[in-house]
């Protein structure tokens, strides 16, 4: 037996006992630093890891007209997506852990590597429904693959913006497979079709994932990709918001209310309320339909404060067709159309024949070389330098002063008036009323400047025009072709209308404006444009200002003028019209292809309208332009006196050619010198200096599809 | 019947600590049921921790009415019988491998870990010993084959393998070393030599970055992960990493009981956190506070058995009380310790906390036998 009595030394316990005093310690002191002292950081990053943010996609901002009609608004759009690691893990479970498996690369060391065939796995996943729900769009293997790589826990859009009745058969049948679910996104509508196509553009995907970032860092789902919706996307832009799940060691997400608390909601972007007039834009837009015109443009603009209330471009197309994606087919269609339908007509700039006589009118006035009873002899020809130049109608009109040279738009009158006024004169009328200038209202890139021809134009382009044109000084005889709107001089519609604007209202020059202010989600006024801003001032006299004036009234109300079918009954309105000779290739041979202007505005008391027709493939200014904007005129004035314009969605107007005719075969071909180019009524054929319709290298001729193609996605 | 009763007096006596184990059992049950409750395979864990809990119980009662003295005396034999165990788990037939370990033997309809009882054996065979060595105590002879009974087992169960308990007996065979009156210096240097090469290691490999001779590279990350968790986050530092971010992110209140989302959403690797990792669930969800009383309430425990060993009747009672506090404060600083980076991740469970039948009534059992020294105490002999 053990017993006994001895003991151990108290002092090898009590050292023992600090021991686990010291231990203790320690542990506490740690723990103190750890849980304590590092808290924050380990917060940090448990919530980093056991939360995941979802995005929620904001809306964009509507666009409306000038009283609040939605021109541009979100619908919702229906996806289905696929969360492709949930998929990837539920076959594993449902598979005894076995997936199937594509080989890769050896690895640096030699090692076989692999990863999961997600394209089989997906393919295996939707197959009980795919029949179901009828989901025929084809796998994007490669974009999946890649998807699976790098965003496996993003979802990955599998087909967008369905049918209500899929989305109906998919909520009713519960098809819950994991890892596939539908979500509801903004989507852009645009509520009239057509209906100012050209102005507002449209939206697309974001090309790749670094382009247009939000505030949160990633990209937009939908970018502004032309007209105002490219210009102001920034300002569109919603802000996204986020919602935050909990998420497992396992990659399974887990609801968690308290994280609710986090959630931001999205913001709308700004609505843009535009200068457009609806209803003026769909009398524009369907008076242009209704005369059947294949190619043209209009602008319906304000000339008290320079609004722009209607543009139209015609042909058009349905910016919902790029909603949420064009089709390749589409896309293709759009651009190979010779007619370009994508490209804005009332941004580009053409020869504005006849129309441009009142420019030079108010030039030759303020130059006080001529003035309002200057007369000029006008024989049917005149000879200027070595060459014939005729009148359009070759007869001998006798003498007449500028009133009634504008009445009859005379074209032999205004080659000795301009030459008489002078062509520096010119060009400083011209710079004034904005020629050779971009407004910038759709960006720049999609507009013309313009030519503003004269000697110091030349000077700028010697080397081209010596190439082209064998010519190296400015003559008098291309000053008599800029004086009837010919030759080198390039306007484009907003331009002409913005001038218009100008001699309606007495002188002022005011910068053409689209659009008026942005409203934020809540209702605050933000980025004011404000109206009539004033770009410069026509600078003649009342008194000849009256003259032009009058000169345009006798246009339309006159008996002897050339616009007389642009009368509306019970108003007075002054107008121009105008015929420039132009020609195109088609088919490997030239053709003519008039462009035939008419602007004009009225009441002529007291004008509230500016309206600038371009038809390209008319006969006549006076025939084929006047009664446009005499429909256009008339409807807008009867919304004065209450008429109701219903505005309904638009389809495309189509293009065509129509009005394009034959030209005698001997003639020069466009864009060498002694190309015919016409005047009003006719041409002065043996004009030496006329360009092509397409005089400046960067137009390059109808038929190459090419020449306006925009990216669109 | 008189002594029985005399005996229950004193166990009530020392109420106060059979209160506190019986507390530190329950509160592990709720800490298993936090860890387990979203693990459909674990389900019954809280339930059967319950069972473990009465039978390591009624085993404490039995040993604290035990006279200690008989238990040692017998004690080489269970020494014996217990290494015949722990060769039996390599035995076919007699095994039952779990997680890839050879740790679990199969007598009949019972499955037991042989390495947990182990422990007990050893520590009665050490007090044996070290008794019947006590003319020559000063002997090296004596700390040499106190080595050997030490070594022995050791070597069986670190070849389950199973490092983490193994490594448990050379702290219970220095420490009672020490109380039985060996030099000093023949515990001290042994402990100081392997202080002086953690921290050199710590210096040479973490902060000069230099590689060991005849270290395999494998081997030279693990002790630099060690270092730096932060080196293989996802991989050997995931355990740690996820350790630490659950306790810090408990602050001082904790986020509630099953609250914690380390614990819940699996951070904390669901196959661990009921049993050896099980301090971090404690540390996330109870706070700074929850984690500080429950160490507080196992230093208690620990001191209590120093002061069992004073009071003892003899050197062998203080032996045994000694013996079986080094156990239980290897556990808890090796298993705490772990989990708030001071000592590297090792598979050992925490005292009256962690999951685990066999342990769990060992450590009870432990319990019983320090009772019985005290139930024996000196004083009572006399009175």
């Amino acid at each position: 037996m053990l017993a006994d009595d001895f003991r151990v030394e108290g002092w090898r316990l009590g050292i023992l006992a600090l021991l686990v005093f010291a231990a203790m310690g320690t542990l506490l002191n740690r723990l103190w630093n750890v849980e304590i002292v590092n808290s924050d950081s380990a917060r940090q990053q448990s919530e980093a890891q056991t939360t995941v943010r979802s995005r929620i996609a904001p809306a964009r901002g509507a666009i409306c007209d000038r009283y609040g009609v939605m021109l541009a608004e979100n619908r919702p759009s229906f996806d289905i997506d696929f969360y492709l690691d949930d998929l990837r893990r539920d076959y594993a479970e449902s598979h005894h852990g076995i997936v199937p498996t594509l080989p890769l690369p050896n690895d640096k060391n030699g090692h076989k590597r692999s990863e999961p065939d997600i394209v089989e796995i997906v393919k295996q996943s939707i197959a009980p429904i795919r029949d179901m729900l009828g989901l025929t769009a084809p796998l994007n293997e490669k974009e999946i693959r890649e998807h699976f790589r790098t965003d496996r826990d993003l979802p990955y859009h599998y087909m967008t913006d369905l049918d209500f009745a899929t989305v109906a058969n998919f909520e009713e049948r519960n098809l819950g497979v994991t890892g596939i679910s539908i979500s509801q996104v903004p989507a852009r509508h645009y509520t009239y079709g057509a209906l100012a196509a050209h102005i507002l553009g449209y939206v697309g995907k974001p090309f790749n994932q670094t382009e247009h970032l939000a505030s949160d860092g990633t990209p937009y789902e939908t970018i502004g990709r032309d007209g105002i919706e490219a210009i102001m996307d920034e300002r569109l832009q919603g802000e996204p918001g986020s919602s935050f799940k909990r998420v497992s060691s396992q990659g399974y997400t887990i609801p968690d209310p308290t994280l609710k608390a986090l959630d931001i909601d999205p913001t709308m972007g700004n609505t843009l309320y535009l200068t457009i007039d609806a209803r003026a834009q769909y009398i524009a837009e369907t008076a242009m339909r209704n005369a059947g015109v294949g190619r043209g443009a209009v602008v319906v603009m304000d000339p008290r404060n320079g609004d722009v209330l209607a543009m139209v471009s015609i042909p058009s197309y349905d910016p919902n067709k790029f909603i949420p994606k064009i089709t390749a087919k589409d896309f293709d269609a759009l651009n190979q159309d010779p007619t370009k339908p994508l490209f804005n007509r009332a941004l580009h700039a053409l020869n504005p024949g006849s129309t441009y006589k009142i420019m030079v009118a108010l030039a030759g006035l303020k130059s006080g070389n001529v003035d309002v009873n200057t007369p000029f002899d006008c024989p049917g020809a005149i000879q200027i330098d070595d060459h014939l130049f005729h009148n359009s109608d070759r007869t001998d009109a006798g003498t007449m002063s500028l009133v009634h040279a504008i009445c009859v738009s005379s074209d032999v009158f205004f080659y000795q008036y301009g030459i008489k006024a002078g062509i520096d004169a010119i060009d400083a009328m011209g710079q004034r009323a904005g020629f050779g200038h971009k407004w910038g209202l759709l960006g720049e890139a999609n507009e013309d400047a313009g030519i503003l021809p004269g000697p110091e134009w030349m000077k700028e382009k010697e080397d081209w025009l010596r190439k082209t044109h064998n010519i190296d000084h400015w003559s008098k005889a291309q000053t008599a072709n800029t004086s009837i709107g010919q030759g080198f001089v390039l306007v484009t519609p907003l331009q002409l209308a913005t001038f218009l604007c100008a001699v309606a209202n007495g002188g002022t020059v005011y910068q053409p404006r689209l659009y008026s202010h942005f409203v934020d989600y809540n209702g605050t006024t933000k980025y004011e444009l404000p109206a009539a801003q004033v770009y410069s001032t026509l600078d003649v006299k009342p008194s000849d200002l009256k003259a032009v004036q009058e000169g345009m009234r006798e246009v339309i109300q006159s008996d002897e003028g050339t616009g007389t079918r642009a009368q509306v009954p019970g108003y007075t309105m002054a107008g121009k019209t105008g015929t420039a000779q132009a020609y195109i290739r088609m088919d490997g041979s030239v053709k003519q292809d008039l462009k035939t202007w008419f602007y004009c505005y009225g009441p002529f008391e007291a004008p509230r309208y500016v309206c600038c027709v371009l038809v390209e493939g008319g006969s006549w200014g006076g025939t084929t332009s006047a009664p446009i904007a005499q429909e256009i005129m008339r409807r807008l004035f009867a919304l004065d006196t209450g008429a109701v314009e219903n505005v309904a969605y638009l389809q495309p107007a189509q293009g065509n050619f129509n009005g394009v005719t034959d030209v005698e075969t001997h003639l020069p071909a466009p864009g060498t010198p002694g190309a015919p180019a016409t005047a009003d009524n006719g041409s002065p054929l043996d004009n030496p200096d006329a360009p092509s319709s397409t005089p400046m290298p960067d137009l390059p001729p109808i038929g190459n599809p090419a020449s306006s193609t925009k990216r669109a996605h | 019947m008189r002594t029985f009763f005399r005996k229950l007096g004193q166990l009530v006596w020392s109420s106060p600590v059979v209160l506190l184990l019986l507390a530190l059992c329950v509160a592990g049950i709720f800490v298993i049921m936090s860890a387990t409750y979203t693990n459909d395979q674990l389900k019954d864990a809280p339930a059967s921790q319950l069972k473990y809990i009465l039978v390591g119980f009624a085993f404490y009662l039995a040993l604290a009415f035990t006279p200690y003295r008989l238990l040692v005396q017998v004690s080489p034999i269970l020494y014996l019988i217990t290494l015949a165990m722990l060769v039996g788990v390599f035995v076919p037939g007699f095994k039952h491998k779990v997680f890839g370990a050879d740790s679990w033997l199969k007598l009949g309809p019972v499955i037991l870990e042989p390495a947990e009882f182990a422990k007990l054996t050893y520590i009665l065979a050490m007090a044996w010993f070290l008794r019947v060595r006590e003319s020559q105590i000063k002997s090296i002879w004596t700390v040499l084959m106190a080595l050997a009974l030490t070594v022995v087992p050791f070597v069986l169960i670190k070849a389950q393998p199973a490092f983490g308990t193994a490594s448990v007996f050379f702290p219970i065979c220095f420490a009672m070393l020490f109380v039985a009156g060996v030099r000093w210096y023949y515990v001290v240097l042994p402990l100081a030599t392997a202080s002086i090469l953690t921290v050199s290691l710590y210096f040479w490999v973490h902060v000069w970055d230099k590689p060991i001779p005849f270290m395999k590279p494998f081997q030279m990350d693990r002790i630099k992960i060690f270092f730096d968790p932060s080196l293989d986050p996802k991989g050997s530092g995931w355990q740690i990493t996820q350790s630490l971010i659950a306790i810090g992110s408990g602050g001082m209140k904790g986020k509630g009981w099953m609250q914690g989302t380390q614990n819940v959403l699996g951070y904390l690797p669901k196959n661990t956190s009921y049993n050896d990792l099980i301090f971090p669930v404690v540390g996330e969800e109870e706070g700074f506070r929850g984690g500080a009383a429950l160490i507080i309430c196992e230093g208690f425990v620990l001191l209590w058995c120093l002061w069992v060993a004073a009071r003892a009747r003899d050197k062998i009672g203080a032996l045994v009380a000694v013996g079986v506090m080094t156990m239980l404060f290897t556990h808890v600083f090796v298993n705490i310790g772990m989990t708030i980076h001071l000592v590297p991740i090792t598979g050992i469970p925490l005292p009256f906390i962690s999951y685990g039948g066999t342990f769990l009534i060992v450590c009870l059992a432990a319990m019983g036998l320090v009772q019985s020294v005290w139930v024996h105490r000196k004083n009572f002999e006399r009175a």
